[in-house]
């Protein structure tokens, strides 16, 4: 059984990157699932909802990238590797090509092509991603 | 005996070059402990399953082993210890990287290193 639920969320919301609203529809038991999350993460269910939608847009686009959080937030990385995107990139800035950093980590080359692609799509968030560490 | 395991952020060659230091060198990469079975784990897991051989992780991941093991000591479960490089280590200067850890071994290998989080080059 559907619930009637609207769910509104704003998704980057900061002067430089235009908001819209977006309202969907979905079944009862996966908006509690989404609540109690929600719940556990402190946060509201709309902010959830909007993190959820823009990272499986960017899953969808980017195969093999995955999110996780980090110290200072959510992080993209390969999670068949445990490794950040901002870690490629950090050895691919040294290593100059895609074969030496495909060889650093002992990878296929089409691992680091697909982290390259997603780094070179956002390049801001992956510097942020990069900028912030912990413990420093 | 192995005590310490490089994690997935860490080439190969880095282990290689601790090796070539000193061939006892007790440390295996992710890939290679117990058969890389977790090679994909994600933090809490692999510092779970860490703690239970009592091994201790060598990483790049300031951003997210930190707070991990950090939430892992708050709650009561512990790690088995984490060494970090600093941003000033290159990722690909495996010589450094080898001699900061194995110079670190020889005054840190009987320390308690249950819950202890240790950068390097240490300050």
């Amino acid at each position: 059984m559907l619930l009637h639920i609207y769910i509104v969320y704003r998704v980057n919301d900061t002067a430089d990157m235009p908001t819209s609203v977006q309202s969907c529809r979905i079944e009862e038991g996966d908006a509690a699932l989404l609540s109690r999350q929600a719940k556990r993460r402190q946060i509201e269910v709309s902010t959830l909802s909007s993190l959820y939608l823009k990272e499986k847009a960017l899953e969808e686009e980017f195969p093999g990238i995955g999110f996780r959080d980090a110290a200072g937030g959510r992080e993209a990385y390969l999670p068949g590797q445990r490794v950040a995107v901002w870690e490629v990139v950090d050895v691919y800035r040294e290593a100059k090509t895609i074969s030496r950093t495909a060889d650093h980590f002992g990878w296929p080359e089409y691992l680091v092509k697909c982290a390259l692609a997603y780094a070179k799509q956002l390049p801001a968030e992956i510097a942020a991603q990069r900028h912030w560490e912990a413990g420093e | 005996m192995i005590r310490l395991v490089a994690d997935a952020n860490l080439s190969r060659r880095f282990v290689a070059a601790c090796l070539r230091l000193d061939e006892g060198f007790p440390i295996v990469h992710l890939a290679d402990w117990i058969s890389g079975k977790h090679r994909i784990s994600k933090d809490p897991v692999l510092l779970e399953a860490l703690r239970e051989q009592g091994l201790i992780l060598v990483s790049f991941d300031r951003r997210t082993l930190a707070m991990h093991a950090g939430e892992r000591t708050r709650s009561g479960g512990g790690h088995a210890g984490v060494i970090l490089f600093r941003r000033s280590v290159s990722p690909m200067d495996y010589g450094k990287q080898s001699r900061l850890v194995v110079e670190l071994w020889k005054e840190a290998g009987d320390w308690d290193w249950s819950d202890r989080i240790e950068y390097l080059p240490r300050a």
